[in-house]
Protein backbone atom coordinates (compact mmCIF):
# COMPACT_ATOMS: atom_id res chain seq x y z
CA UNK A 1 0.00 0.00 0.00
CA UNK A 2 1.49 3.31 -1.27
CA UNK A 3 1.68 6.59 1.24
CA UNK A 4 0.81 8.48 -2.05
CA UNK A 5 -2.56 7.00 -2.49
CA UNK A 6 -3.69 6.99 1.04
CA UNK A 7 -2.86 10.37 1.31
CA UNK A 8 -4.51 10.94 -2.04
CA UNK A 9 -7.53 10.31 -1.10
CA UNK A 10 -7.44 11.46 2.59
CA UNK A 11 -6.96 14.82 0.96
CA UNK A 12 -9.37 14.17 -1.66
CA UNK A 13 -11.89 13.94 1.74
CA UNK A 14 -10.09 17.00 3.64
CA UNK A 15 -11.40 18.85 -0.01
CA UNK A 16 -14.78 17.52 0.47
CA UNK A 17 -15.90 17.94 4.10
CA UNK A 18 -13.63 20.15 5.30
CA UNK A 19 -16.22 23.25 5.73
CA UNK A 20 -18.63 21.32 6.89
CA UNK A 21 -16.56 19.31 9.60
CA UNK A 22 -15.48 23.65 10.71
CA UNK A 23 -18.91 24.66 10.35
CA UNK A 24 -20.46 22.06 12.79
CA UNK A 25 -17.51 22.15 15.33
CA UNK A 26 -18.26 26.23 14.91
CA UNK A 27 -22.37 25.80 15.74
CA UNK A 28 -21.15 23.68 18.54
CA UNK A 29 -18.64 25.58 20.38
CA UNK A 30 -19.78 29.54 19.12
CA UNK A 31 -15.53 30.07 18.61
CA UNK A 32 -14.84 30.49 14.78
CA UNK A 33 -11.18 30.14 14.96
CA UNK A 34 -11.09 27.22 17.74
CA UNK A 35 -13.69 25.46 15.35
CA UNK A 36 -11.43 25.20 12.67
CA UNK A 37 -8.68 24.13 14.65
CA UNK A 38 -10.77 21.47 17.13
CA UNK A 39 -12.16 20.10 12.95
CA UNK A 40 -8.51 19.78 11.35
CA UNK A 41 -7.76 17.74 14.97
CA UNK A 42 -10.84 15.28 13.95
CA UNK A 43 -9.24 14.99 10.16
CA UNK A 44 -6.20 14.29 11.74
CA UNK A 45 -7.85 11.68 14.16
CA UNK A 46 -9.70 10.09 10.73
CA UNK A 47 -6.23 9.82 9.03
CA UNK A 48 -4.88 7.85 11.84
CA UNK A 49 -7.70 5.47 11.44
CA UNK A 50 -7.73 5.82 8.19
CA UNK A 51 -6.44 2.39 6.94
CA UNK A 52 -9.76 0.97 8.88
CA UNK A 53 -12.50 3.61 7.83
CA UNK A 54 -11.45 4.09 4.30
CA UNK A 55 -13.12 0.62 3.86
CA UNK A 56 -16.28 1.47 5.61
CA UNK A 57 -18.96 3.76 4.46
CA UNK A 58 -19.13 5.85 6.91
CA UNK A 59 -15.71 7.54 7.86
CA UNK A 60 -17.90 11.06 7.33
CA UNK A 61 -20.19 9.68 10.24
CA UNK A 62 -16.98 9.03 11.82
CA UNK A 63 -15.89 12.15 11.25
CA UNK A 64 -18.98 14.07 12.86
CA UNK A 65 -19.29 11.70 15.51
CA UNK A 66 -15.24 13.24 16.36
CA UNK A 67 -15.62 16.79 16.20
CA UNK A 68 -18.99 16.18 18.36
CA UNK A 69 -16.87 14.62 20.75
CA UNK A 70 -13.71 17.35 21.26
CA UNK A 71 -16.56 20.00 21.26
CA UNK A 72 -17.99 18.87 24.18
CA UNK A 73 -14.72 18.21 25.43
CA UNK A 74 -13.89 21.85 24.81
CA UNK A 75 -17.16 23.48 26.01
CA UNK A 76 -16.86 21.34 29.29
CA UNK A 77 -12.82 22.22 29.89
CA UNK A 78 -13.97 26.45 29.32
CA UNK A 79 -16.81 25.32 31.92
CA UNK A 80 -14.26 23.90 34.26
CA UNK A 81 -11.55 26.81 33.60
CA UNK A 82 -14.88 29.91 33.88
CA UNK A 83 -15.66 28.33 36.89
CA UNK A 84 -12.17 28.22 37.93
CA UNK A 85 -11.49 31.87 37.43
CA UNK A 86 -14.43 33.28 38.18
CA UNK A 87 -14.79 35.47 35.11
CA UNK A 88 -17.71 35.82 32.35
CA UNK A 89 -16.32 33.75 29.90
CA UNK A 90 -16.19 36.45 26.52
CA UNK A 91 -16.93 34.50 23.53
CA UNK A 92 -16.23 37.85 22.50
CA UNK A 93 -13.10 38.27 20.41
CA UNK A 94 -14.32 36.00 16.97
CA UNK A 95 -16.77 38.43 15.49
CA UNK A 96 -18.63 36.45 12.91
CA UNK A 97 -18.48 38.47 9.52
CA UNK A 98 -21.98 37.86 8.22
CA UNK A 99 -24.48 40.36 6.71
CA UNK A 100 -26.92 39.31 9.10
CA UNK A 101 -24.50 39.49 12.50
CA UNK A 102 -27.55 40.02 15.08
CA UNK A 103 -29.22 37.39 14.08
CA UNK A 104 -26.69 34.78 13.96
CA UNK A 105 -25.50 35.45 17.32
CA UNK A 106 -28.69 34.97 18.40
CA UNK A 107 -28.90 31.49 16.89
CA UNK A 108 -25.78 30.77 18.11
CA UNK A 109 -26.66 31.86 21.99
CA UNK A 110 -29.35 29.67 21.53
CA UNK A 111 -27.60 27.01 20.95
CA UNK A 112 -25.76 27.73 23.98
CA UNK A 113 -28.86 27.42 26.10
CA UNK A 114 -29.07 24.10 24.86
CA UNK A 115 -27.58 21.09 27.08
CA UNK A 116 -24.68 19.66 24.47
CA UNK A 117 -26.66 16.21 23.28
CA UNK A 118 -29.53 18.64 22.69
CA UNK A 119 -27.47 21.01 20.57
CA UNK A 120 -25.40 18.46 18.66
CA UNK A 121 -29.33 16.39 17.56
CA UNK A 122 -30.43 19.96 16.51
CA UNK A 123 -27.51 20.78 14.18
CA UNK A 124 -26.80 17.78 12.76
CA UNK A 125 -30.57 17.34 11.66
CA UNK A 126 -31.74 20.63 11.13
CA UNK A 127 -28.32 23.06 10.40
CA UNK A 128 -26.92 19.75 8.00
CA UNK A 129 -29.85 17.63 6.92
CA UNK A 130 -28.73 14.96 7.97
CA UNK A 131 -31.32 11.87 8.87
CA UNK A 132 -32.61 10.68 12.27
CA UNK A 133 -30.01 7.60 11.67
CA UNK A 134 -26.96 9.28 10.49
CA UNK A 135 -27.54 11.83 13.28
CA UNK A 136 -27.43 8.61 15.36
CA UNK A 137 -24.34 7.43 13.54
CA UNK A 138 -22.35 10.25 14.31
CA UNK A 139 -23.41 10.54 17.59
CA UNK A 140 -23.09 7.00 18.97
CA UNK A 141 -27.00 7.16 20.35
CA UNK A 142 -30.43 5.57 19.36
CA UNK A 143 -32.81 6.42 16.56
CA UNK A 144 -35.19 7.29 19.04
CA UNK A 145 -32.79 8.95 20.94
CA UNK A 146 -32.00 11.76 18.47
CA UNK A 147 -36.02 11.54 17.57
CA UNK A 148 -36.61 12.96 21.27
CA UNK A 149 -33.68 15.09 21.56
CA UNK A 150 -34.23 17.01 17.83
CA UNK A 151 -37.93 17.68 18.95
CA UNK A 152 -37.61 19.13 22.59
CA UNK A 153 -34.24 21.08 21.22
CA UNK A 154 -36.20 22.69 18.64
CA UNK A 155 -39.33 23.49 20.56
CA UNK A 156 -36.47 25.30 22.87
CA UNK A 157 -34.94 27.09 20.16
CA UNK A 158 -38.79 28.47 18.97
CA UNK A 159 -39.26 29.39 22.27
CA UNK A 160 -35.87 31.63 22.64
CA UNK A 161 -35.95 32.54 18.81
CA UNK A 162 -39.44 33.18 18.82
CA UNK A 163 -39.53 35.75 21.42
CA UNK A 164 -36.43 37.63 19.90
CA UNK A 165 -38.06 37.28 16.58
CA UNK A 166 -40.86 39.41 17.99
CA UNK A 167 -38.59 42.24 19.09
CA UNK A 168 -35.72 42.52 16.20
CA UNK A 169 -39.02 41.19 13.35
CA UNK A 170 -38.37 43.22 10.23
CA UNK A 171 -34.61 43.44 10.16
CA UNK A 172 -33.88 39.93 9.20
CA UNK A 173 -36.15 40.71 5.69
CA UNK A 174 -34.26 44.14 4.42
CA UNK B 1 -42.04 27.71 12.52
CA UNK B 2 -39.81 25.06 13.05
CA UNK B 3 -38.46 25.27 9.51
CA UNK B 4 -37.98 29.24 9.94
CA UNK B 5 -35.95 27.49 12.45
CA UNK B 6 -33.93 24.98 10.43
CA UNK B 7 -33.66 28.12 7.86
CA UNK B 8 -31.78 30.20 10.65
CA UNK B 9 -29.91 27.28 11.32
CA UNK B 10 -28.49 26.60 7.95
CA UNK B 11 -27.65 30.37 7.62
CA UNK B 12 -25.46 30.12 11.42
CA UNK B 13 -23.76 27.81 9.73
CA UNK B 14 -22.88 28.90 6.69
CA UNK B 15 -21.85 32.11 8.13
CA UNK B 16 -18.89 30.60 9.67
CA UNK B 17 -16.53 30.15 6.63
CA UNK B 18 -13.45 28.26 7.88
CA UNK B 19 -9.85 29.12 6.65
CA UNK B 20 -9.14 26.30 4.67
CA UNK B 21 -5.31 27.02 4.49
CA UNK B 22 -5.07 27.61 8.03
CA UNK B 23 -6.87 24.02 8.63
CA UNK B 24 -5.04 22.19 5.85
CA UNK B 25 -1.66 23.28 7.33
CA UNK B 26 -2.93 22.15 10.48
CA UNK B 27 -3.76 18.59 9.09
CA UNK B 28 -0.70 17.96 7.38
CA UNK B 29 1.38 18.95 10.61
CA UNK B 30 -0.70 15.98 12.50
CA UNK B 31 -0.14 14.09 9.62
CA UNK B 32 3.14 14.26 9.48
CA UNK B 33 3.45 13.68 13.15
CA UNK B 34 1.41 11.03 13.44
CA UNK B 35 3.57 9.07 10.34
CA UNK B 36 7.02 10.24 11.57
CA UNK B 37 6.23 9.88 15.54
CA UNK B 38 4.94 6.19 15.11
CA UNK B 39 7.65 4.17 13.63
CA UNK B 40 10.96 7.05 14.10
CA UNK B 41 13.02 4.09 14.33
CA UNK B 42 11.03 2.43 11.28
CA UNK B 43 13.11 4.25 7.84
CA UNK B 44 16.01 3.45 10.22
CA UNK B 45 15.13 -0.19 10.37
CA UNK B 46 14.10 -0.25 6.92
CA UNK B 47 17.45 0.71 5.75
CA UNK B 48 19.12 -2.01 7.99
CA UNK B 49 16.70 -4.34 6.06
CA UNK B 50 17.44 -2.84 2.66
CA UNK B 51 19.73 -4.16 0.19
CA UNK B 52 22.16 -0.79 -0.87
CA UNK B 53 22.34 -0.79 -4.33
CA UNK B 54 25.75 -0.22 -3.58
CA UNK B 55 27.81 0.09 -1.03
CA UNK B 56 30.60 2.33 -2.67
CA UNK B 57 27.57 4.36 -3.71
CA UNK B 58 26.18 4.83 -1.20
CA UNK B 59 29.17 6.17 0.11
CA UNK B 60 29.69 8.42 -2.15
CA UNK B 61 26.37 9.88 -1.99
CA UNK B 62 27.06 10.06 1.95
CA UNK B 63 30.07 12.14 1.44
CA UNK B 64 28.16 14.11 -1.62
CA UNK B 65 25.86 15.87 1.55
CA UNK B 66 23.83 12.90 0.85
CA UNK B 67 23.79 12.04 4.40
CA UNK B 68 20.50 9.87 4.99
CA UNK B 69 19.91 9.34 8.81
CA UNK B 70 20.34 5.88 10.11
CA UNK B 71 22.81 5.15 6.67
CA UNK B 72 22.85 1.64 7.24
CA UNK B 73 25.41 -0.90 5.42
CA UNK B 74 24.72 -4.14 5.70
CA UNK B 75 27.01 -7.18 5.49
CA UNK B 76 26.16 -9.67 3.30
CA UNK B 77 23.25 -8.19 1.54
CA UNK B 78 20.14 -9.92 3.38
CA UNK B 79 17.56 -9.51 -0.20
CA UNK B 80 13.78 -9.09 0.25
CA UNK B 81 13.50 -8.33 3.98
CA UNK B 82 12.13 -4.85 3.26
CA UNK B 83 8.43 -4.42 5.23
CA UNK B 84 5.83 -4.28 2.59
CA UNK B 85 4.61 -1.23 4.38
CA UNK B 86 7.36 0.34 5.86
CA UNK B 87 4.83 3.02 7.87
CA UNK B 88 3.19 0.25 9.85
CA UNK B 89 6.27 -0.69 11.18
CA UNK B 90 5.37 0.45 14.73
CA UNK B 91 7.34 -1.46 17.24
CA UNK B 92 9.49 1.78 18.45
CA UNK B 93 12.22 -0.45 20.09
CA UNK B 94 15.73 0.01 19.11
CA UNK B 95 16.79 -3.18 19.58
CA UNK B 96 18.25 -4.11 16.45
CA UNK B 97 16.21 -5.95 13.22
CA UNK B 98 14.79 -8.52 12.20
CA UNK B 99 11.98 -10.75 12.49
CA UNK B 100 13.04 -11.94 9.54
CA UNK B 101 16.65 -11.53 8.94
CA UNK B 102 17.65 -14.17 12.03
CA UNK B 103 21.33 -14.56 10.71
CA UNK B 104 21.95 -10.63 10.02
CA UNK B 105 25.25 -9.98 10.23
CA UNK B 106 26.35 -7.03 12.82
CA UNK B 107 25.47 -3.56 11.34
CA UNK B 108 27.27 -0.63 10.78
CA UNK B 109 25.39 2.27 11.52
CA UNK B 110 26.20 5.72 10.36
CA UNK B 111 23.81 8.13 12.06
CA UNK B 112 24.30 11.71 12.73
CA UNK B 113 26.90 12.11 9.73
CA UNK B 114 30.04 13.79 11.92
CA UNK B 115 30.49 17.48 10.81
CA UNK B 116 33.05 16.98 9.36
CA UNK B 117 34.68 20.37 7.91
CA UNK B 118 37.27 18.35 5.11
CA UNK B 119 34.92 14.84 4.07
CA UNK B 120 35.85 13.05 1.39
CA UNK B 121 35.18 15.45 -1.45
CA UNK B 122 32.51 14.26 -3.67
CA UNK B 123 31.53 17.03 -6.32
CA UNK B 124 28.67 18.87 -5.35
CA UNK B 125 26.97 17.30 -8.02
CA UNK B 126 27.19 14.45 -10.25
CA UNK B 127 24.46 14.22 -13.08
CA UNK B 128 25.51 10.92 -15.39
CA UNK B 129 27.26 7.66 -14.61
CA UNK B 130 27.30 5.04 -16.46
CA UNK B 131 23.44 4.06 -17.96
CA UNK B 132 22.44 6.98 -15.53
CA UNK B 133 21.74 10.45 -16.88
CA UNK B 134 19.84 12.85 -14.01
CA UNK B 135 18.60 16.02 -14.24
CA UNK B 136 16.56 17.89 -11.71
CA UNK B 137 14.44 21.04 -11.85
CA UNK B 138 11.81 22.98 -9.83
CA UNK B 139 8.83 22.98 -11.60
CA UNK B 140 7.51 25.54 -13.56
CA UNK B 141 3.93 25.57 -11.85
CA UNK B 142 5.21 25.76 -8.09
CA UNK B 143 4.29 29.19 -6.61
CA UNK B 144 4.91 30.90 -3.30
CA UNK B 145 3.00 28.31 -0.90
CA UNK B 146 3.34 25.24 -2.94
CA UNK B 147 6.88 23.62 -4.81
CA UNK B 148 7.19 20.67 -7.26
CA UNK B 149 10.45 19.18 -7.65
CA UNK B 150 10.89 17.31 -10.90
CA UNK B 151 13.69 14.88 -11.14
CA UNK B 152 14.83 13.46 -14.92
CA UNK B 153 16.22 10.12 -15.30
CA UNK B 154 17.27 8.87 -18.36
CA UNK B 155 18.15 5.17 -18.08
CA UNK B 156 20.34 3.62 -21.04
CA UNK B 157 20.16 -0.06 -19.40
CA UNK B 158 17.69 -1.77 -17.61
CA UNK B 159 18.05 -1.59 -13.44
CA UNK B 160 17.71 -4.62 -11.12
CA UNK B 161 18.18 -2.45 -8.38
CA UNK B 162 17.07 1.50 -7.94
CA UNK B 163 16.69 3.83 -4.69
CA UNK B 164 15.65 7.21 -5.52
CA UNK B 165 15.85 10.10 -2.35
CA UNK B 166 14.80 13.44 -2.34
CA UNK B 167 15.60 15.63 0.16
CA UNK B 168 13.56 18.19 1.18
CA UNK B 169 15.26 21.39 3.21
CA UNK B 170 12.82 21.68 6.54
CA UNK B 171 13.50 25.54 6.08
CA UNK B 172 9.99 25.94 8.35
CA UNK B 173 6.19 24.83 7.02
CA UNK B 174 7.20 22.43 4.53
CA UNK B 175 4.64 19.89 4.86
CA UNK B 176 4.84 17.18 2.19
CA UNK B 177 1.32 16.99 -0.02
CA UNK B 178 2.12 13.76 -2.43
CA UNK B 179 4.54 12.30 -4.72
CA UNK B 180 4.47 10.25 -7.78
CA UNK B 181 6.46 8.81 -10.86
CA UNK B 182 5.80 7.58 -14.06
CA UNK B 183 6.91 4.08 -13.87
CA UNK B 184 4.22 1.77 -11.77
CA UNK B 185 3.80 2.51 -8.56
CA UNK B 186 3.14 -1.11 -7.99
CA UNK B 187 7.38 -1.72 -8.67
CA UNK B 188 8.30 0.44 -5.71
CA UNK B 189 7.88 1.26 -2.15
CA UNK B 190 7.13 4.95 -1.18
CA UNK B 191 8.03 6.48 2.11
CA UNK B 192 8.21 9.78 3.03
CA UNK B 193 9.59 10.93 6.70
CA UNK B 194 10.69 14.03 8.11
CA UNK B 195 14.26 12.89 9.49
CA UNK B 196 17.19 15.25 11.39
CA UNK B 197 15.83 18.66 9.62
CA UNK B 198 15.01 17.64 6.23
CA UNK B 199 11.39 16.19 4.50
CA UNK B 200 12.80 12.41 2.40
CA UNK B 201 10.92 11.34 -0.10
CA UNK B 202 12.59 7.25 -1.30
CA UNK B 203 11.41 5.10 -3.79
CA UNK B 204 12.64 1.57 -3.47
CA UNK B 205 12.21 -0.53 -6.39
CA UNK B 206 10.36 -4.14 -5.03
CA UNK B 207 12.73 -6.97 -5.20
CA UNK B 208 12.48 -8.57 -8.51
CA UNK B 209 11.24 -5.79 -10.59
CA UNK B 210 13.53 -4.08 -13.46
CA UNK B 211 13.44 -0.35 -14.31
CA UNK B 212 13.38 -0.74 -18.14
CA UNK B 213 15.70 1.73 -20.31
CA UNK B 214 13.93 4.41 -20.94
CA UNK B 215 13.09 8.10 -18.77
CA UNK B 216 12.02 7.88 -15.64
CA UNK B 217 10.35 10.73 -13.93
CA UNK B 218 10.15 11.25 -10.36
CA UNK B 219 8.26 14.68 -8.50
CA UNK B 220 7.96 15.51 -5.38
CA UNK B 221 5.02 18.69 -4.33
CA UNK B 222 5.59 19.88 -0.95
CA UNK B 223 3.47 22.99 1.08
CA UNK B 224 5.84 25.56 2.37
CA UNK B 225 5.21 28.78 4.20
CA UNK B 226 5.03 31.95 2.63
CA UNK B 227 8.09 32.65 1.01
CA UNK B 228 9.57 31.36 -2.60
CA UNK B 229 11.59 28.43 -2.93
CA UNK B 230 14.70 28.57 -5.72
CA UNK B 231 15.21 24.79 -5.06
CA UNK B 232 18.34 25.54 -3.30
CA UNK B 233 17.92 23.78 0.20
CA UNK B 234 16.64 20.25 -2.19
CA UNK B 235 18.35 17.76 -3.58
CA UNK B 236 18.09 14.15 -5.06
CA UNK B 237 20.23 10.93 -5.13
CA UNK B 238 20.19 7.77 -6.99
CA UNK B 239 21.32 4.44 -6.61
CA UNK B 240 21.21 1.84 -8.94
CA UNK B 241 22.11 -1.50 -10.30
CA UNK B 242 22.68 -2.44 -14.18
CA UNK B 243 24.30 -5.48 -15.15
CA UNK B 244 26.03 -6.42 -11.64
CA UNK B 245 27.79 -2.88 -11.45
CA UNK B 246 26.56 0.04 -9.04
CA UNK B 247 25.81 3.67 -10.40
CA UNK B 248 25.08 6.89 -8.34
CA UNK B 249 23.80 10.26 -9.40
CA UNK B 250 23.16 12.73 -7.02
CA UNK B 251 22.41 16.70 -7.71
CA UNK B 252 20.01 19.72 -6.74
CA UNK B 253 16.50 21.23 -8.29
CA UNK B 254 17.45 23.87 -10.28
CA UNK B 255 14.36 26.95 -10.85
Amino acid sequence: MLVDHRSAEFHDFFERHHAELARLAWLLTGEADAADDLAADALVALWQRWDRLRGAEHPLAYARGVVANMARERIRAATRERRRIALFWSRGPEQVRSPDVAAVVDVRAALDGLPFRKRACVVLRHAFDLSEKDTALALGISVGAVKSQTSKGMAELERVLGARADVVMGRGNQ
Amino acid sequence: MTERISRRLREAAEAHQPDRVRMLARVNQGMAASTTTRPVSGIRRSWSRVTLAGVTAAGVLVSAGLAFAGFVQTGPPAETTMPATPNSVSTPSPAPPSPTGSSTPPVITRQDPPPDPNPPSSPETKTADGPLSSKGSVNPNSHTFWTQDDLVLDVAAPLTKLTVEVHIGQTGGVQSTGQWQTAPSDDFTVTVKEIDGEVVYRWELKPGRTVPAARQDFAVQYNHGSGARDGKADRYGVMATAAGRDYAVWGGFKS
